[in-house]
């Protein structure tokens, strides 16, 4: 494959999402964006993408559901969470529902790309 | 029988003339019998210059309302009089004349008294102040009366009831309704921390991660400067919505006198939305907002009418749990402007309709029942109004606000 990976960037906030897609294009990746996990999953483009960066609060379905649907459908792509919320039942559902990296906004870029580095790698 | 007839009738005149002496006497208001006679002679001096409309001519010629004031006699004042304008001393207070307790800023009630006077009026009333013989003033409301056939002979009676500690009540009053709202906008910011921490952090993060990528581009052999200019427009973008944020928080948490200005109460619904897109998104309620289009502007106070449209926003998602829609309309109203917060919540129970704006009346548990009666005096302050009741699906609250003119 002579491509570069392409990252999926699920994120409810323009600007956020925005940010994330040009730090992915930074690095040399490519990357697209998408408004909710809704209409990620809709567009079946999970099984294309190297590794995904979502949102875990959206409206309708969370992140952490996403991450669900695709263990479900048999899909592994390496799945990274984010989110501004603390409570820590919600960061234990993260981790139990198998995402390789749970970033706390807001995040230090240099966080993201090792996450972002070592799911690519693994 | 014709002398009869006239021992009886001054023998009554008497009498009544007693029973008014007694009354003039007794009553806890301070009464001033005046002689206004003089003053005719100086307004005919003013009528016969060609001056046809006194209140502009006296509102320019203050001196000529103190040479009024001078010239209008004691005739009598009552005890209370004495007490509370003269310090006890009837005769310094007989000798120092009218003119001695009129402050300057009030001069234009005397002013209107004549006016009301000379037109026929039987009586006259306001509030002002008026001033005591050592100097001191005081909150009075200011009572004159012109009965037709004492006004002929050129008397009046004026009244004066001394409302210094019903005005200081209500200053009171109005600072201790200003510490409760802002104690329940600290108390809903309170409520509201993680929507708020997540309103900044959203944009903090798109910095950080802007910032990550355009030094990235800049590290390139080949440094890539148009992905570098879309960055940093992005960051400046960012950055003015965090301090947005904070400056919105800002107002809210803090404590000053209302300022009324006229305010689109579209935008107001709109900007209330962004403040609460993160509760709203936490509760996974759906929001309708319905906005009639050319609405004339409302006269607010930008931070209190927020904190009306946020309470009652963040009063429908909550009653709603998870879940449920939230609708927000405005609509105009007969020269007034109307705004719908309705959810498809359970409803406000039958009995509780009636209380729900009375202070501390709560049914959220936690609750300090503030929210809605302070929604109320704020809109009240303005001229509006707040009712609730329940509608086809749940709670349904309606303001009306007049209309800036």
């Amino acid at each position: 494959m002579s491509q570069s990976p392409l990252i999926a960037v699920v994120e409810d906030d323009e600007s956020l999402r925005e940010s994330v897609v040009g730090l992915v294009r930074s690095l040399g990746y490519r990357a697209s964006a998408w408004e909710s996990a809704d209409a990620f999953l809709a567009a079946g483009e999970a099984a294309a993408c190297d590794c995904i960066i979502t949102d875990i609060q959206m409206p309708g379905a969370t992140g952490i559901d996403l991450k669900l649907a695709l263990t479900e459908a048999g899909c592994a792509v390496p799945v990274i969470m984010v989110t501004a919320r603390t409570e820590a039942a919600l960061h234990e559902r993260a981790r139990a529902s198998g995402a390789v990296c749970l970033l706390k906004k807001p995040f230090a870029a240099e966080a993201l790309i090792e996450c972002l580095e070592s799911a690519l790698a693994a | 029988m014709a002398e009869d007839n006239t021992a009886d009738l001054l023998d009554a005149l008497k009498r009544s003339e007693h029973r008014y002496r007694n009354i003039f006497q007794a009553m806890s208001v301070a009464f001033w019998e005046l002689d206004f006679f003089p003053v005719g002679d100086l307004l005919r001096g003013v009528r016969k210059q060609g001056v046809e409309d006194f209140g502009p001519y006296f509102r320019k010629n203050p001196d000529f309302v103190r040479q009024m004031m001078r010239a209008t006699r004691i005739v009598d004042v009552n005890d209370r009089t004495v007490a509370l304008h003269g310090g006890g001393d009837k005769a310094r207070l007989m000798a120092a004349g009218l003119d001695a307790f009129w402050p300057d800023a009030s001069l234009g009630v005397y002013a209107a008294a004549v006016i009301a006077a000379v037109t026929g009026k039987p009586s006259y009333a306001t509030e002002t102040r008026l001033g005591t013989l050592d100097g001191g003033e005081f909150d009075a409301l200011f009572t004159a009366s012109f009965p037709p056939d004492t006004m002929n002979k050129g008397t009046l009676l004026i009244g004066v009831i001394d409302i210094t500690e019903r005005v200081r009540a209500q200053a009171q009053l109005a600072q201790l309704q200003a510490e409760f709202a802002h104690a329940a906008r600290i108390s809903m910011l309170g409520e509201l921390t993680a929507s708020i921490a997540h309103e900044v952090n959203q944009p903090l993060a798109a910095i950080a991660a802007s910032a990550a990528a355009g030094q990235r581009w800049l590290a390139r052999d080949e440094p890539d400067i148009e992905e570098v200019r879309t960055l940093v427009a992005r960051i400046a973008k960012d950055a003015a919505r965090a301090a947005d944020t904070i400056g919105r928080v800002r107002d809210m948490a803090m404590r000053r006198a209302p300022e009324p200005a006229a305010l689109s109460l579209n935008g107001l619904v709109e900007e209330a939305m962004v403040f609460l897109r993160h509760e709203i998104q936490g509760h996974g309620t759906r929001v309708v907002v319905d906005l009639a289009r050319g609405l004339p502007p409302v006269l607010a106070d930008r931070t209190q009418l927020q904190q009306v449209v946020v309470n009652l926003a963040v009063n429908a998602v909550q009653a709603m749990g998870e879940g449920g829609t939230l609708t927000l309309s405005t609509a105009p109203q007969d020269g007034a402007v109307r705004l719908t917060v309705a959810d498809t919540g359970p409803g406000i129970p039958e009995d509780s309709l009636p209380r729900l704006f009375q202070s501390f009346y709560t049914t959220k548990a936690g609750g300090m029942g503030m929210g809605l009666p302070i929604c109320r005096s704020i809109l009240e302050s303005c001229g509006g109004t707040i009712t609730a009741a329940n509608g086809e699906a749940g709670a349904v609250f309606t303001v009306t606000m007049p209309a800036a003119g």
